[in-house]
């Protein structure tokens, strides 16, 4: 009796769960109640612009978490706690903290001499993918130790009694090992710069056809009254999103079967 | 020739302490010890994987204590060989050449030559995935020996073959290690391994080498208990030497009131002794059969408590005042027709008796 009622009790909790999504997504579908006034523009643009920035975050994201999230899983050094608590600050801080954070720091002499020197980041495209570096860094980093912890150091020991030195061990050894494993983080990082809101907003602003990412073109669009694009924009972003979440949990799972 | 000097290596939770030995070119060096000893530890700070605390280390007549692992020239066979997933059976073995930047040529040249000496070439384009035990064992050690290394180690390397291979491959690998010319450490926890295969073995327990000797003299230098229990001695016994005169012959009372008469060794300083006798060291006597010299001095009488059939081997206890176990080939045991309460006469082979000094009793008793 007891067995049936905990079988009966997750088989419950899983078909809500998906009910509960299921709902949400029709909701979103739904949304789109006149075709007619679909603007298929503003939609490439908002796509375009978010595939472009969450990319090159991404890919900014992992050559900055790769090597220290192998310092993290491989070396013990000062204060190592304290940067690893760090690391979880975009966890803990919501994402408008962190955009105003980027704010101030261009309005300091630093940053201002940067913005007039070097890049523009206020209220520019750069801007947002400051913002999206700004979250998902950390979250590169937390993730990646974590494929690295799996692999076993003996292969780097033994690796160099064989002649490679340590750069040869991470390029030839554990990179090639790991190869999955970095694939899913950076699809998952690369989803959630996609989804960036709040940091983004608050650094690059929300200006249509130029600054207006995916998520923040659903901002503007039912700030609009606008619920057909809104809606629209929506579900393209969940689709995405959905995709890759799938073909990264895939990848991730490839990195965790047994070695031999 | 590799030579170790006065090398120590701490940490908190365990250290390696006065480890001093030299290899030969072409000797095989057995490093022979129980779980956690520090086998793997101490080959790992010749590998250079482990900085020592101090201490140095010459191989090939070069200082190479400070020495990345790179630069050591030793070939490391890993417990459980650690191929490398990613790579087929072929990338596996040339990876010390490729890192070491020899050209295309040299590289394959090289693999042929090894992957035909260890009879794998028809493994050379195989995945990993796909080799038995003993195959994983030959890539391994194709990989560790095709960079002509100055020294080979190799840890625990037959821990996970079947135990039906592992005495066709002792005396394989053993064979080709010789055929090399370098010095060989081969760890192991295995007697029977260490006894076959070693030139010179080292018993190492707690960090500390215990003993240096060759296969066949190893259970006579025993040091303390756990060196004893380590190699299978079950018989070990507290006692009270009557004259503790190091160098002679003295009577030591064990148990209740048994006398065990046998050499007190000459670092011997207190009459706080324990004894101790291998199980195969102590054989049953028959009425009216003319007793050796040297099993007359230690004859007791005692009762069968118990028996047990291990293959080809047979145990039995010995209540003689004293439990006594007692080790022989099974065919011993129909030939004295032994059973469960049956009274026998056994007696101790002196040679093998062996005495140590009982230095936690010392401590025990010593005022605080």
């Amino acid at each position: 009796m007891r067995n049936k009622f905990f079988f009966a009790a997750i088989i419950s909790a899983s078909a809500f769960l998906t009910f509960f999504f299921l709902i949400l997504l029709y909701s979103l579908s739904a949304g789109i109640t006149e075709p007619s006034e679909i603007n298929l523009g503003s939609l490439w643009f908002s796509a375009r612009l978010s595939l472009v920035t969450a990319t090159i975050s991404a890919f900014m994201a992992i050559l900055v978490a790769l090597p220290a999230a192998y310092a993290f899983s491989r070396y013990n050094f000062p204060l190592k706690g304290l940067f690893s608590a760090m690391l979880y600050l975009p966890f803990v801080v919501s994402p408008v903290t962190l955009g105003t954070a980027l704010l101030i720091f261009f309005n300091t002499p630093m940053g201002s001499f940067i913005e007039r020197n070097l890049i523009e980041f206020v209220f520019e495209v750069p801007g947002i993918i400051a913002a999206q570096f700004a979250v998902i860094a950390g979250m590169a980093t937390i993730l990646l130790k974590s494929v690295f912890d799996f692999i076993d150091p003996q292969y780097e020991h033994l690796a160099r009694t064989l002649g490679a030195d340590r750069v040869q061990v991470f390029f030839r050894v554990l990179l090639p090992m790991t190869k999955n494993g970095i694939l899913s983080v950076f699809l998952l990082v690369w989803a959630r710069a996609l989804g960036e809101f709040g940091a983004a907003v608050m650094l690059a602003g929300a200006t249509p056809f130029k600054t207006d990412t995916l998520p923040i073109a659903v901002f503007l669009r039912i700030s609009e009254a606008d619920i057909t694009n809104a809606s629209l924009i929506a579900v393209v972003t969940v689709i995405i999103g959905f995709l890759v979440m799938y073909f990264s949990a895939k990848l991730y799972a490839k990195n965790r079967e047994p070695i031999l | 020739m590799l030579k170790i000097e006065n090398l120590y290596y701490k940490t908190q939770k365990f250290s390696l302490s006065d480890i001093n030995f030299t290899i030969e070119k072409g000797e095989y060096f057995v490093l022979l010890g129980p779980s956690a000893a520090g086998k793997t530890t101490l080959v790992e700070c010749i590998g250079g994987i482990r900085k020592i605390s101090s201490g140095r280390i010459e191989l090939s007549e070069k200082d190479i204590t400070d020495s990345g692992p790179e630069t050591r020239n030793i070939g490391y066979l890993p417990q459980n060989c650690l191929l490398f997933p990613n790579m087929d059976v072929r990338a596996n073995i040339q990876f010390g050449l490729l890192v070491r930047g020899y050209s295309r040529n040299n590289i394959e040249k090289r693999t042929n030559e090894i992957a035909r000496m260890l009879d794998i070439e028809y493994l050379l384009d195989r995945s990993i995935k796909k080799l038995s035990g003993g195959e994983k064992q030959r890539v391994a050690l194709a990989r560790a020996i095709i960079t002509n290394p100055s020294l080979v180690i190799l840890d625990e390397p037959f821990s996970s073959v079947d135990v039906g291979l592992r005495l066709t491959l002792w005396f394989e690998v053993k064979e080709l290690l010789k055929k090399l010319n370098v010095p060989v450490i081969h760890i192991t926890h295995n007697i029977e391994e260490a006894s076959a295969l070693g030139d010179t073995v080292a018993v190492i327990i707690d960090g500390q080498i215990e003993n240096i000797s060759e296969p066949q003299k190893f259970f006579a230098a025993l040091r303390s208990e756990k060196h004893a229990r380590f190699l299978g001695i079950s018989n070990i016994y507290e006692g009270i030497a009557a004259d503790s005169s190091p160098g002679g012959f003295a009577e030591i009372t064990v148990g209740e009131n048994l006398k065990i008469k046998t050499r007190i060794p000459a670092n011997i300083t207190s009459r706080e002794v324990k004894v101790c006798v291998r199980p195969q060291d102590i054989k049953i006597l028959r009425e009216g059969e003319p007793i050796k010299t040297e099993l007359k001095e230690n004859v007791f009488e005692g009762v069968i408590e118990s028996e047990c059939f291990y293959g080809d081997m047979c145990g039995i206890r010995v209540n003689c005042g004293l439990m006594f176990e007692l080790r022989f080939p099974a065919y011993i045991h129909k030939r004295h027709a032994l059973s469960r309460e049956k009274k026998i006469k056994i007696a101790l082979w002196q040679p093998s008796i062996v005495v140590f000094q009982n230095y936690q009793k010392i401590a025990d008793d010593t005022p605080k």
